[in-house]
This record gives C-alpha cells, sequence and structure tokens, in this order.
C-alpha cells in the first residue's frame, strides 16, 4: 500500500511536466508563426518602403502545422494546417497593397530562411534527424514609388 | 563579482542601432537595429535610432521597426549629401533564448546611395531621386 503512493504521485509529475512541454512547445508555434506588413516613408525621396513577411512551422518539410495568417481579412492571427508562408501568397499581399494606394513597385527582394533541424527556439539543441519539424520564413521588401 | 555579471548581462542585453557606410567603389549603406524582448512581444531594451553608433539603449520601448531605419537612412541621406538612392531592401531576423522567453529581434537595411558623379553613367531607371530639403 506504501508503495502505492510515490508511483501515483511520480505518474502525475510526468503526465504534467509533459502536458506543460506541450503547451510549451504549442506556444512556441503558435507565436513565433506570424505575418507582418510593415510600411514607412521615405521622405527624402517621396516613396515608401515596405517589408512583408510570414513565418511557420511544418511537419516532414510539406506538411504546415501552424503559420502566420497572410490571408487580407483574417479571424485569427495564425492559420493552422494551411502552407500560407509562400512566395505567391507574400507577393499578391504586397501587389495588393501597392494596387490599393496605385503606386508602382521597384527594389523588390525576397529573403528567405528556413531550419530544418529539429530544434526549437533557444534551445541551440538540435536532434539529428532533419526535416522532422522544420521552421520557414519568407519576407518580401521593396519601394512604392 | 556579482556587479561585474549584472554590468554584463545588462550590455549583452542592451539594444543597439548602427549605421555603416562604406566607400569601396560605391556608398553603400547598412543600417541594423537590434532589441530584446520578453515573451515575443514585451520589448526590454533596444537601439536608439536618435544616436545610432553609440552605446545608448531605449528601454522598455518598441524600437525596433523599419520606421525607425527609414528615419536613420533618411538621416544619412543627408548627410552624404547624395542625389538617388537604389537597391533598398530590408529583413528580419529573429533569434529565440529559451523558447518563447527571451527573443532578439533585428530589422536590417540596406541601399546604395549615388552621387552627382554616379548619376553620369546610370540615369534614372531603378533610381530614386532625392527630394529638395524642403519636402
Amino acid at each position: 500500500m506504501c508503495n502505492i503512493v510515490p508511483t501515483i504521485t511520480y505518474h502525475s509529475k510526468s503526465r504534467s511536466s509533459l502536458l506543460a512541454l506541450i503547451a510549451v512547445l504549442c506556444a512556441t508555434i503558435c507565436l513565433t508563426g506570424c505575418f507582418t506588413l510593415d510600411t514607412a516613408d521615405i521622405h527624402t525621396t517621396g516613396e515608401e518602403h515596405i517589408c512583408v513577411g510570414n513565418s511557420g512551422w511544418y511537419l516532414f518539410h510539406f506538411i504546415p502545422l501552424a503559420c502566420g495568417n497572410a490571408a487580407e481579412d483574417p479571424m485569427m492571427p495564425w492559420v493552422f494546417f494551411r502552407n500560407d508562408v509562400t512566395m505567391d501568397k507574400i507577393q499578391h499581399r504586397f501587389m495588393r497593397y501597392a494596387n490599393f494606394y496605385d503606386k508602382k513597385t521597384l527594389d523588390m527582394s525576397y529573403y528567405t530562411q528556413e531550419s530544418v533541424l529539429f530544434e526549437i527556439p533557444g534551445t541551440d539543441f538540435p536532434i539529428p534527424l532533419p526535416y522532422l519539424l522544420t521552421y520557414k520564413e519568407i519576407q518580401l521588401s521593396g519601394v512604392l514609388k | 563579482m556579482k556587479r561585474f555579471a549584472v554590468i554584463l548581462a545588462c550590455a549583452l542585453l542592451g539594444g543597439c542601432a548602427t549605421v555603416t557606410v562604406s566607400r569601396e567603389g560605391a556608398t553603400m549603406i547598412n543600417i541594423e537595429n537590434s532589441g530584446w524582448y520578453l515573451l515575443n512581444f514585451i520589448p526590454i531594451a533596444s537601439g536608439n535610432p536618435a544616436r545610432p553608433n553609440s552605446c545608448t539603449t531605449r528601454l522598455f520601448s518598441k524600437t525596433v521597426t523599419l520606421e525607425n531605419n527609414v528615419k536613420m537612412l533618411d538621416k544619412v541621406i543627408r548627410e552624404e549629401g547624395a542625389v538617388a538612392i537604389r537597391d533598398i531592401n530590408s529583413f528580419t531576423i529573429d533569434e529565440h533564448v529559451l523558447l518563447i522567453l527571451l527573443k532578439r529581434h533585428a530589422y536590417h537595411t540596406s541601399a546604395q546611395l549615388l552621387m552627382k558623379e554616379d548619376m553620369d553613367g546610370a540615369k534614372s531607371e531603378g533610381v530614386s531621386t532625392i527630394l529638395p530639403k524642403e519636402f
């Protein structure tokens, strides 16, 4: 009888720590997948500089888990199981913005970043098993004239 | 020792705004502003865009923005006396420490400044002309 109590405590402790780990992982995945559209006026040229970016997490490099929502009227900042980290979607938002203000585009350039080793941000502890859980980010920068 | 550790931690966690100009063959400008965030959103310390290349840090204010980088760019354009600018490019880099507890967020902007002598060969196409100062 005396042996049962510590076993139950051990199981409930390990379960709660597992749940905490899953919660932190979910929070990390959600909070680090984000769509951004930054703009700033360049006063010396009278133009506008724009930087559009999106990032997300993938399972086996292809199955999207959580990405920033690139839709024009998003219900939520994130989207699950839909791939929004694509050049098409980011460029579409960029061009929509340019067309809305009836401006011509200039100096467009992409910046992409991929992390294919299973490494949770901040841990610096990659498991040598690539393409299990991957992180992808695409940014498009340009000038509107 | 403890005091030294605190000073070192403050220095490492402090943000930094830097403006670098290279004049080797062409006038290239690179601007970087970085800062630290708690839980992805709460700014702790960021670079001071009003005083780039100095050891000044802004506490609890979000200065790592495209707008601040462009302001620094505007200032350098005027200081360098450029007549036009091209290839403006910006991107961000995020680094996380201890999952989402701490985040280092950096905004990079680069461009080529064109001086009066550069404009003779490279006329107008894809170039943004600098407006007079009154604008």
